[in-house]
Order: C-alpha cells, then sequence, then structure tokens
C-alpha cells in the first residue's frame, strides 16, 4: 500500500487557500491548526496517515457548493469524509488536499411513513435511520457493523453491504435519491421517494463510487416493514465440508435466510478461548438467522434443520425467545475482539466467492498461511459468499507487515480465480487499487475512468483511490479508428 | 436496413470499429421487440444479439445465471423453472403490446428495464443484474460488476447499463441473480372498489411485514381486458399476490380474507394467480385496446391524484401506486406535455411505452431533464460512445 507523491505546487499554497476557502463560505468550519489535524490524518485504514492541507466543515448544501466552487476554480484537490469509518482508505487525506468533512450535516429531514422513506442529511449515522422508524414497525435493511458509528452519505459513497444483504440487498437496492453537489459546484438530484430513475440510472452509478464522482448531500432512503418474529439456529459441524453443504443445500433449497454466518476452526477456537460459548471443539460453527411472521419462521426453521441434520449437523440448536437469540449470535459478535486477542495486529480481508468455493478456498488460504508463517482466522458471511479471512500479524516484528500484505493480495487474487471479486463490502479505495487489473481488463479499467471523466474531468475528486495509474481525460477519451477495413466482412447477413 | 448479426464478442467489437471508420451510426437490438419503444433512431444499419443465444451458465446453489444477451426469455424462463427458480423481476414479452413481432432477448430486457408486478418488493433489472460483458462505442469489449451479488470492486457500471435503450454499448453477455419460486402463491381479488380507496389499502398492505409480493389495481376500462383470466368479475379490480412458505402464505391469505371480509374477497389459486400476473405485467389489457400507453413512476401516496389529474382512458396501479401504467388518446402532442408536468408536480415521472412513430419522434418519449442533468448524461453517454454512433437519439437528442 503506498500514499502517492503530493503535488508540492498546491500544497506550497496551502495558506492561501485556506485563506480563499473562508473568503469563499464564510460560515463554514475551516479547521487548519497542527494539533486539530491530527484528528483528520486517516480514516479506519490507520496504518496510513497524512495530514490534510485544512479540513473543512461545512453545514449546509450552499457551503459544499461554495467550498467546491473554489476549489475547482483554484485546481484543488477534494477528499471527501463521512464518519471516517472505511476501512480500504476511502476517505484516506492527502496533503495536497482538503478534507471535505460531511459530519455537520447531521439531520433527519423528513419521515414518511406513507411513502415507506426517510429524507436524510448524510452525515446521520446508519443506525439513527433504523432508530428513527422502528416505532412504527420500520427499519433501515443495510447493516454494516458499524452501524452505530457509519454515515448514511459515507454507506451511498462505498455502497456499504452488511449481515443481511442477502435478502435485503446493499445501499444501491435500498435507497431512492440523493441530491448532490459535482465537483464544479453545480446542484443536482437524482432519483426522488418514486422506484427507477427517469433517464439513464445515474444514481445507480453514483452510489459506490467511493467519493470520486460527486458529493452526496441529501439522501432518500427506503424502509421496510421489521418482520415480527426473528429466531437464531446455532449449527455445529465437524468439518468446513459439511458446513458449506449445509448452506448449498438451504440456498438450493428455497431458503433465503435474513443472515446465515460461518466461522472456521481457528476462529471457533479463539471464540470458545474467549468466552466459552458451547462450540466445544466443531470444526465450523454456522448461524442462520430467520425472520418474517411466525407461521414463515416456523415453516423455515422446520425445513433448515433437517437440511442441515442431512448434511452431517453435530447439533442444531433453535432459539426460543430474544435473549436466548442473542446468546446464539455472541460468539459471531465477538469472533473479531476474540481473535484479534492472540495478536498484536490484524487486517481483515474482504472478498467475495461463490459459496461453494469456500471449502477449496478455506484450504487454499491455510497453505498460504503457512507459506508467509502468519496466523489467520475465517469468518464468511456465507448467504452472500463475502468472505472475511483476518490475518494476524505483529507489525513491529521485522518483515511481518510486508507479509500480511503480501498474504491479504494473495487471498484476493484467489477470490478473484475462483470467480469472485475483490470487495464485498469495504471497497477498493487505497487498499486494493492496484489489484484492479486482477480483476478488470484494460479496456473494463478504462471505461470505468472514463466514466469518472464524465463527472470530473480534472480528477479531483478523491484522487489517488480504485485506480492504480491516472489517465487524463483527454486521452482516455481519444478514438483510435483503425485502418480502411472494407465494410463489415464476413458477417451473416439478413 | 441492413443487419449483421456477429455470433461473438470480438466480432461485434470488428463491426463497431468499422462503423467508427466510415462514421456509420447503428440501430441496437436482441429480437426487436422493443423496436418500437423510445424516439426513433435513424441508423443506416442494425446490429443485432439474435445469433448470441446461448446459455452459458446456470448455478442453482449459486443463484446466478450468466446468458449471451440474444439468449430468448422464453428458454431462460424454462429452464430456471426446471430447478424452480426465476428471475425475480418478472420480466415479460412486450411484442404483443407493442405490435411487433419475434421473441424477447435478455439483452433487450435488460436495455429497456423490463421489469413486472414484483419490482417494488424483489427489485428491477438494476438490482438483479450482476455483471455484464459489451462492446463500447470505442470498438472496445469492455466488461461491468462480477458474477457475486455482494460486490463494490469498483464503480458499479450494470447499473447504467439498465434501461441505457442501447445508447451506450452492445450487449454481449449479461450475469444475473436469481430467486427460488416461492413454495406457495396465491391471489385475494376484491372487484367494485373505487380507485382511491383501493390504493389506501394496498399502500397498507405493502408496509406490512407479509410478503405481498403484488398489489395491483385495474380501472374498469382495464380490468375487462383480462376477462380471459377467469373467476375475475367486473369493474374495478383490486388484487394482491402472496408468496412464501405454504404455511406463512394460508394463514396471511385467511387472515386477509377475515379482515375485508365486507368486501367479499375471492381467493384464486396459483395456476389462475400466475396467468394474471403474467398479463398484469405484461399490460396485455392495452394489448387490445387502441391509444398511446404510459409508464409512471411516483411516490406511492401521490399517484392516484396524479393519476386522477390526467383523467386516462384507463389505468393499471401496481407496486401499490409505485408504478401506474395509462392508457390515454393518442395523437395528442398536448397530453404529453401535461403527463410529464403532472407527473413532476407530485414527484414522479413519465415514460411513453407506446404511440405511433411520429408522435414519438415529435414529444418527449422519457422524463425531460433539468440542464444539469441533461448536461451529465451526455457527457456519460460521450464517456462510452463520444461518436455517438449507438440508437443516435433513442432517449434524448444528442443520447
Amino acid at each position: 500500500m503506498r500514499l502517492d507523491p503530493i503535488d508540492e505546487r498546491i500544497a506550497a499554497r496551502r495558506a492561501e487557500i485556506i485563506a480563499g476557502l473562508r473568503a469563499a463560505a464564510p460560515d463554514c468550519r475551516v479547521i487548519d491548526s497542527d494539533d486539530a489535524l491530527s484528528a483528520y490524518d486517516s480514516d479506519a485504514l490507520s496504518i496510513v496517515r497524512q495530514k490534510p492541507l485544512c479540513a473543512v466543515l461545512p453545514g449546509d448544501t450552499a457551503e459544499v457548493a461554495a467550498v467546491l466552487a473554489y476549489c475547482h476554480r483554484e485546481g484543488v484537490n477534494v477528499v471527501p469524509r463521512g464518519a471516517g469509518t472505511s476501512l480500504s482508505g476511502g476517505s484516506t487525506p492527502r496533503g495536497d488536499a482538503i478534507l471535505l468533512g460531511l459530519s455537520r450535516l447531521n439531520r433527519i429531514l423528513d419521515i414518511d411513513i406513507a411513502n415507506r422513506c426517510i429524507v436524510t442529511q448524510p452525515g446521520v449515522t446508519n443506525l439513527s435511520l433504523t432508530r428513527a422508524v422502528e416505532g412504527q414497525g420500520f427499519f433501515y435493511a443495510p447493516d454494516p457493523s458499524s452501524q452505530s458509528a457509519c454515515s448514511i452519505g459515507g454507506n451511498v459513497a462505498e455502497n456499504s453491504g452488511g449481515l443481511h444483504c442477502l435478502k435485503y440487498g446493499l445501499t444501491t437496492n435500498n435507497i431512492l435519491g440523493v441530491e448532490c453537489v459535482l465537483v464544479d459546484g453545480t446542484v443536482m438530484r437524482l432519483g426522488g421517494k418514486h422506484l427507477d430513475p427517469g433517464g439513464l440510472d445515474l444514481l445507480g452509478v453514483l452510489t459506490g463510487s467511493e467519493g470520486m464522482m460527486a458529493i452526496v448531500t441529501e439522501v432518500t432512503v427506503r424502509i421496510v416493514p421489521r418482520p415480527p418474529v426473528q429466531r437464531a439456529l446455532l449449527m455445529l459441524f465437524a468439518s468446513i465440508e459439511a458446513a458449506g453443504q449445509c448452506v448449498a443445500d438451504v440456498i438450493a433449497g428455497g431458503i433465503t435466510p435474513a443472515a446465515m454466518e460461518l466461522m472456521d476452526r481457528a476462529s471457533v477456537a479463539a471464540i470458545e478461548a474467549h468466552c466459552a460459548p458451547g462450540y466445544g471443539d466443531a470444526a465450523a460453527v454456522l448461524i442462520a438467522e430467520l425472520d418474517g411472521t411466525r407461521a414463515e419462521v416456523d415453516a423455515m426453521a422446520l425445513r433448515m434443520t433437517a437440511i442441515a441434520t442431512g448434511a452431517g449437523a453435530l447439533s442444531v440448536r433453535e432459539s426460543r425467545d430474544e435473549a436466548e437469540r442473542q446468546k446464539l449470535w455472541l460468539g459471531r459478535k465477538i469472533a473479531f475482539a476474540a481473535i484479534g486477542r492472540k495478536a498484536r495486529d490484524m487486517i481483515c480481508m474482504d472478498g467475495t466467492i461463490p459459496r461453494k468455493r469456500l471449502p477449496a478456498v478455506l484450504a487454499e488460504i491455510n497453505r498460504m498461511a503457512a507459506h508467509y508463517r502468519l496466523g489467520v482466522a475465517n469468518v464468511f458471511h456465507a448467504g452472500d459468499g463475502n468472505l472475511h479471512p483476518l490475518i494476524l500479524f505483529d507489525a513491529m516484528k521485522d518483515d511481518e507487515l510486508a507479509r500480511a500484505e503480501a498474504f491479504g493480495a494473495d487471498i484476493l487474487k484467489l477470490c478473484v480465480a475462483e470467480g469472485g471479486v475483490l470487495s464485498g463490502e469495504h471497497g477498493i479505495g487505497l487498499e486494493k487499487r492496484d489489484l484492479m487489473p486482477v480483476m478488470f481488463s484494460e479496456s473494463g479499467l478504462m471505461q470505468q475512468q472514463r466514466l469518472r471523466c464524465a463527472f470530473d474531468a480534472e480528477a479531483r475528486l478523491n484522487p489517488g483511490k480504485v485506480f492504480p495509474e491516472l489517465h487524463a481525460c483527454a486521452e482516455l477519451g481519444r478514438v483510435h479508428v483503425r485502418e480502411g477495413r472494407f465494410r463489415f466482412p464476413h458477417l451473416p447477413r439478413m | 436496413m441492413e443487419r449483421f448479426l456477429p455470433e461473438r464478442a470480438e466480432k461485434a467489437a470488428e463491426m463497431v470499429a468499422a462503423a467508427l471508420h466510415q462514421n456509420l451510426p447503428l440501430a441496437l437490438a436482441g429480437a426487436g421487440t422493443k423496436a418500437a419503444l423510445g424516439r426513433p433512431v435513424v441508423a443506416d444499419a442494425m446490429l443485432s444479439s439474435a445469433r448470441m443465444n446461448r446459455i452459458l451458465l446456470h448455478e442453482p446453489e449459486e443463484l446466478v445465471l450468466t446468458v449471451e444477451a440474444g439468449a430468448l426469455l422464453s428458454e431462460v424462463n424454462e429452464l430456471l423453472a426446471k430447478r424452480r427458480q426465476m428471475l425475480a423481476f418478472e420480466p415479460h414479452e412486450m411484442a404483443p403490446l407493442l405490435g411487433t413481432s419475434g421473441e424477447a432477448t435478455l439483452g433487450g430486457i435488460v436495455a429497456a428495464s423490463c421489469h413486472g408486478s414484483r419490482r417494488f418488493r424483489a427489485g428491477g433489472v438494476r438490482d438483479h443484474l450482476l455483471g455484464f460483458k459489451a462492446v463500447n462505442g470505442f470498438g472496445e469489449i469492455i466488461e461491468g460488476g462480477g458474477r457475486v451479488m455482494k460486490n463494490v470492486s469498483g464503480f458499479d457500471v450494470s447499473k447504467l447499463v439498465a434501461g441505457s435503450f442501447g445508447t451506450l454499448c452492445f450487449l454481449t453477455e449479461l450475469t444475473f441473480r436469481v430467486w427460488p419460486v416461492a413454495e406457495a402463491e396465491e391471489t385475494l381479488a376484491i372487484s367494485g372498489l373505487p380507485d382511491r380507496k383501493a390504493l389506501e389499502i394496498l399502500r397498507g398492505i405493502a408496509g406490512e411485514p407479509m410478503d405481498a409480493s403484488g398489489l395491483a389495481h385495474l380501472t374498469s376500462g382495464a380490468s375487462s381486458g383480462l376477462s380471459h383470466v377467469p373467476d375475475l368479475g367486473s369493474g374495478p379490480l383490486t388484487l394482491i399476490r402472496l408468496e412464501g412458505a405454504r404455511e406463512a402464505v394460508s394463514e396471511n391469505a385467511a387472515a386477509l380474507l377475515l379482515r375485508f371480509k365486507a368486501l367479499a374477497p375471492r381467493r384464486l389459486g396459483r395456476e389462475v394467480s400466475a396467468r394474471l400476473w403474467g398479463a398484469i405485467s405484461a399490460l396485455e389489457p392495452f394489448a387490445i385496446l387502441a391509444g398511446a400507453v404510459w409508464r409512471l413512476s411516483a411516490p406511492p401516496g401521490a399517484m392516484q391524484a396524479a393519476v386522477s389529474a390526467i383523467g386516462p382512458l384507463a389505468a393499471i396501479y401496481d407496486g401499490a401506486g409505485g408504478f401506474c401504467s395509462l392508457l390515454v388518446e393518442e395523437g395528442l402532442d398536448g397530453e404529453a406535455e401535461l403527463i410529464h408536468e403532472t407527473m413532476k408536480v407530485h414527484g414522479g415521472h413519465a415514460t411513453l411505452l407506446r404511440a405511433n412513430e411520429t408522435l414519438r419522434g415529435r414529444i418527449n418519449v422519457f422524463p425531460p431533464l433539468e440542464s444539469p442533468n441533461l448536461m451529465l448524461t451526455k457527457r456519460v453517454k460521450a464517456a462510452f460512445d463520444p461518436r455517438g454512433i449507438f440508437n443516435p437519439g433513442r432517449m434524448y437528442e444528442g443520447v
């Protein structure tokens, strides 16, 4: 992982830029003291740190627009930031960019139960949205594990997922509209309180664009009726293959659990040592959550128990009440902490694979661990194929950090080779940008960059993220017409 | 018009390169069943994916399907049904409605974002298209997305391609997520409810956790077109489809029967229910009637007021009022502006689905865009097709 060399010409204009921002948006908070900026020198990918030119905290859309218009005019880079919880360096600052923080835009604007949506500013946390409507029997479905801290604006930028994706989808499937500001300060709306865009689905491509297309200043999210019954099933297996088979049989059997989580032997051992939830010496633990009406959940639990038994489950336990449901989930909820206790440092990887490849992929990851002489434990969102290998190392020891990074890159290459992808929910950001050519062809990557050029021709928004190399938009937009071929040769015609 | 039918993406890329060399606009198509949708395209040649029609992969336990863009919907549906799976967004044939011929391809369905009644619950084409391959207007083979549902690697270009009406790229390969067919399905039908009351009921049910997967209301002008479906009665028709586990569906159906007892609801079994919702998704009642057809999208709470301001000949509300298809008299230019304006006022938008070519050339088929949106749309078009050779003007002037 590397930070790009910064543009010294911009960094040298720091005082002038700060003064210019204060003049352009007089009510906007501009933080420039060295001490205060320490709080803004990284996101949750904390091994990469650099202080921004300054941090700018606008209080409304007009201030966002004024700041962007100034930066556009003056050729200053902008790194957007929601709550700073990105694990992939999506909001890692740069010394030649202002950090545009959206945390002050933190009000819910409209709770519209009749149209089953909430209109909110981007700095509101994910969990607050559910809190705002749970009294009326609704919830906001995407629930990244950082949901008490992460902001909805950041969720839109990263297309965040969560435990319940298989049934309820990602952020992109749960938002209806945004107000956003383009790089030159133009304010525009995409979508509204209705489904489907009129014209091209620009909202769809803006979602998950990692802060490189526009700054979102307002979001309209869909809310979903909360199922009256949630029930957890805890299933222990003697092998990861048997657990994997159970997952495949559940899906092929037409059951869509709200969540399905699988932990491997190393994770189980760490959790058992930490809080002894009764996993014993199981080689794999599968936890599923069913939700719906009571009749629906009863029926599904019966079918799932039969499938698990058929796949060779050592035991199946079903929660009888809310307290027991929480208890069955406890081991999974503390998994990261339990595993983290075993090492000084840990990196959490985030690839997705076709579910049925899990046993083969885990075997290969364990082989790699031996090769790199590092510990690894695996937690798997089995429902949607999202794998989170936790690599254990000690950054203070010789070359362990470098080995951990190389190990992580090998895991992601393996995911792609098995028909999966580089990132299931953390995003590419700075962390994985150099791996993009593993997954995409050169022309595929160029097309994505051309698309970015349509939004931001000078690459001022979040530069250095997602793409391994920077191409100038003028070069990307050139059509290379091939030499004088005759008209459509050798093709069948009608 | 000449038709060119590549059998592989590489051939398609060569053809696009040749077209670029000669500055030759191309009409892009699958089987051409939706050629009468959108603004008329003036092109000398057509590039069609009709010969790229293989089903490449279906892995039921992975819930994933990959096909070439020219694969026929009927063949894909048949294959999925054998494993009790489906494309959950309810794609359907549009030829009967549009008065064209042939069978729909998946490429055409993606390009036209063709979805049906389950859209409000299960998502549309955009939500089920996991990845694609295509040839862009530079003559390059590009790809986007992947084969797994949880994927945030790079920009989500699949979303943009869905519903782009062939203005961005020539689709060659598509990967979808598929869903299990529900174990049980049942529909409740209520006759004679006034529109406002019916939509109130449907919106209420949409806010309840009972997995209603179809919530539609047909005015009498529309329901009369369903006389071939048994047990429907006459007059305005309100429909509630339940899908899920057997036990859950019968419990929910029983609860609704009790709640609406005074309205004399009727239970329709799986077979009739499936036929009925197929007919509603495909707007079959409008296929046999003359007139222009519009598709509206709006906040569910605003739709009924918007429709009554427009005053159509017949209306099919779907998705608990989030969508509505209208039949109006054809040939009135002013009508189009009224519809666009009314929908804007009510926080939604309208797209013209069916009208004669002259009318489609003269009025806004797609919702008029504000200036920054239109400018951005044009830049996005240019990012894929800088010379404007794909379906020129199909969506907007220059797009």
